[in-house]
């Protein structure tokens, strides 16, 4: 983590200070002027549309495919997936691969969708937000989108309260998203690991 | 050749000689950055600061490092500074205060200067500017220039000096514009890009047409208003306009060449003393940002005035009687709230809508 941290603070370092034009505002048309809902869910960016859709293809990709069966099969138990004639490794680094490219965009959302700017450290810790949202959903991609919801919505609400002027100590508004990442973690815990895939963590000392 | 030409020959050689080699800087002058120095923000007017002591002191050697977290990595970094030759040292973050008083116990021959410290040994300097008078400037300004009367701010944290910038700021926007209301969101954080884009777009929401920030770099939230058509006022650095090149009102900026450079020069004549250093309007620590084309030109004059008022000491940016946002009676009609108290200040200002805590 802190590799790809330093790493993009030297790629980075001539962006910083500069503005970034980025990703342009959509509106849908004809939706994007309901009141209240409107702005919340039709006047976004290319990538906040893309968002359900790639949580849905990922479901799709996981539970339908004969490649999704190979992943979940190299997760629960590496050793039969090799004895069925697949190659662990080679699934295992197919995996990280797609789930960095899908982070990596996460995280450049938050320069080119959001804030238009970049600075060393912005993501500030929020990847390990989403370590919680995979025990919330259970490893399930489709139940990561209500999680999303809720853990983005609780990073944003406490903003929002504050704009609007909510007489709640901005100390305690901070603390939402983790005490609900808490919450989430101490209610569904002993859930998760039944969840979680057999062999995670595990390294797969096999052939190839 | 006579006996003349060949010591005037050997002279000359000498002279070049010395001269090709290397010479020995007279002195080198280490500054650690929390942030990145293009942050058009808290590091960039510290960059800046060392950048004019360079010019005005050609013969002093700079070690700039940026990014430098607060703790034991800062320590690391003096000592490092130290080992290369650094006889002056510029922690310039707050943070930095505790490893750099334990790093100039051990070094007392090395000085240190540190912004906003409330801790000082013989070896150690600390300076600051005072900004609420500037504040009040601001909000006079952003007073006259909103049309909703709803100015928003990004603020860092409720800590008790910014709350002093915010209150002196609503009390210079109802100065001018008695229905002034001035919004604040804390962010937490020093630095977090997206979570100032997301505050900076809540208070627009919420019907504001100024917005302010005290956050280490002012681009996002400048940036943010610029975008929507509203009006902005920058903190720390003098060059944030470039990000808001309509919306512009004014900023506050630190103004530490000239500062720099007497270190350097007290350094280097072995007249360095530790002091608390404090700076204002009138001297050359802190500056008005030129206007932006929002403000119009009898607005200007009223600040004008006013900054010429707080210089002479004619005017104080905390005059009772005032009250805080919950109705009680902080300072007594005829009283002020002292500068030298900022650090008590815990309550915000009547007409702030936010929880000072």
């Amino acid at each position: 983590m802190f590799c790809g941290v330093g790493l993009s603070a030297l790629i980075g370092a001539p962006y910083i200070g500069r503005p970034i034009t980025g990703l342009a505002e959509l509106r849908v048309p004809g939706l994007a002027s309901i009141p209240v809902l409107g702005p919340a869910l039709f006047v976004h960016d290319a990538l906040v549309y893309a968002a359900v859709p790639v949580a849905v293809a990922t479901w799709w990709a996981l539970f339908w495919t004969r490649w999704g069966l190979a992943v979940r099969a190299v997760g629960e138990n590496p050793v039969a997936a090799f004895a069925a004639g697949r190659s662990p490794r080679a699934v295992q680094y197919q995996a990280l691969v797609l789930a960095g490219l899908l982070a990596g965009i996460a995280g450049a959302h938050l320069s080119i969708g959001v804030a238009k700017t970049w600075a060393e450290w912005m993501t500030a810790g929020r990847g390990f937000i989403a370590v919680a949202l995979v025990v919330f959903a259970r490893w399930q991609p489709l139940r990561a989108i209500a999680g999303a919801f809720l853990f983005g919505g609780a990073i944003s609400l406490q903003l929002q309260l504050q704009a609007r002027g909510v007489p709640i100590s901005p100390f305690v508004l901070d603390m939402l998203p983790y005490v609900l990442s808490l919450a989430v973690l101490a209610a569904w815990g002993g859930m998760g690991r039944q969840a979680a895939p057999g062999s995670l963590g595990r390294v797969f000392q096999g052939q190839r | 050749m006579n006996a003349r030409a060949i010591v005037t020959t050997l002279v000359t050689a000498l002279l070049v000689c010395t001269g090709v080699a290397p010479a020995q800087p007279k002195l080198i002058v280490g500054i650690l950055h929390v942030g990145s120095i293009t942050d058009a923000g808290y590091n960039q007017a510290h960059a800046d600061g060392i950048q004019a002591m360079k010019r005005n002191l050609p013969e002093v050697e700079v070690i700039e490092v940026e990014n430098v977290p607060e703790g034991a990595d800062a320590e690391r970094v003096m000592e490092s500074m130290i080992k290369r030759g650094a006889r002056l040292i510029i922690p310039a973050s707050f943070g930095y205060l505790e490893p750099a008083l334990r790093v100039a116990q051990r070094y007392p021959e090395v000085k240190f200067a540190h912004p906003g410290g409330y801790k000082r040994v013989p070896n150690l300097t600390t300076y600051w500017a005072s900004t609420p008078e500037g504040f009040y400037l601001l909000g006079m300004a952003a007073g006259k220039v909103t049309k909703t009367n709803k100015i928003g701010y990004v603020v860092a944290l409720p800590i008790s000096f910014f709350l002093a910038n915010i209150n002196a700021f609503e009390l210079g926007a109802r100065s001018v514009n008695p229905k002034a209301e001035t919004r604040l969101v804390f962010t937490g954080t020093f630095l977090d890009p997206a979570k100032e884009a997301t505050a900076a777009t809540a208070l627009l929401d919420q019907g504001a047409d100024v917005l302010g920030v005290i956050v280490d770099s002012p681009i996002t939230v400048v940036q943010t208003a610029e975008k929507r058509g509203a009006y902005s006022v920058g903190y720390h650095y003098l060059g944030a306009q470039k990000f808001a090149p309509n919306g512009w009102i004014s900023g506050i900026a630190f103004t530490w060449g000239n500062l720099y450079t007497r270190f350097a020069r007290q350094v280097l004549d072995g007249s360095f003393k530790s002091e608390n250093i404090l700076g204002s309007l009138g001297d050359d620590l802190l500056a008005i940002a030129p206007f932006g084309p929002a403000v119009p030109a009898d607005a200007a004059s009223l600040v004008n005035a006013k900054r010429q008022e707080f210089i002479g000491g004619r005017a104080h940016p905390f005059q009772g009687p005032l009250k805080d946002n919950t109705g009680v009676e902080r300072v007594k009609a005829g009283e002020v709230f002292p500068l030298t108290d900022l650090g008590k200040m815990n309550w915000l200002v009547e007409g702030v809508v936010g929880q000072p805590r």
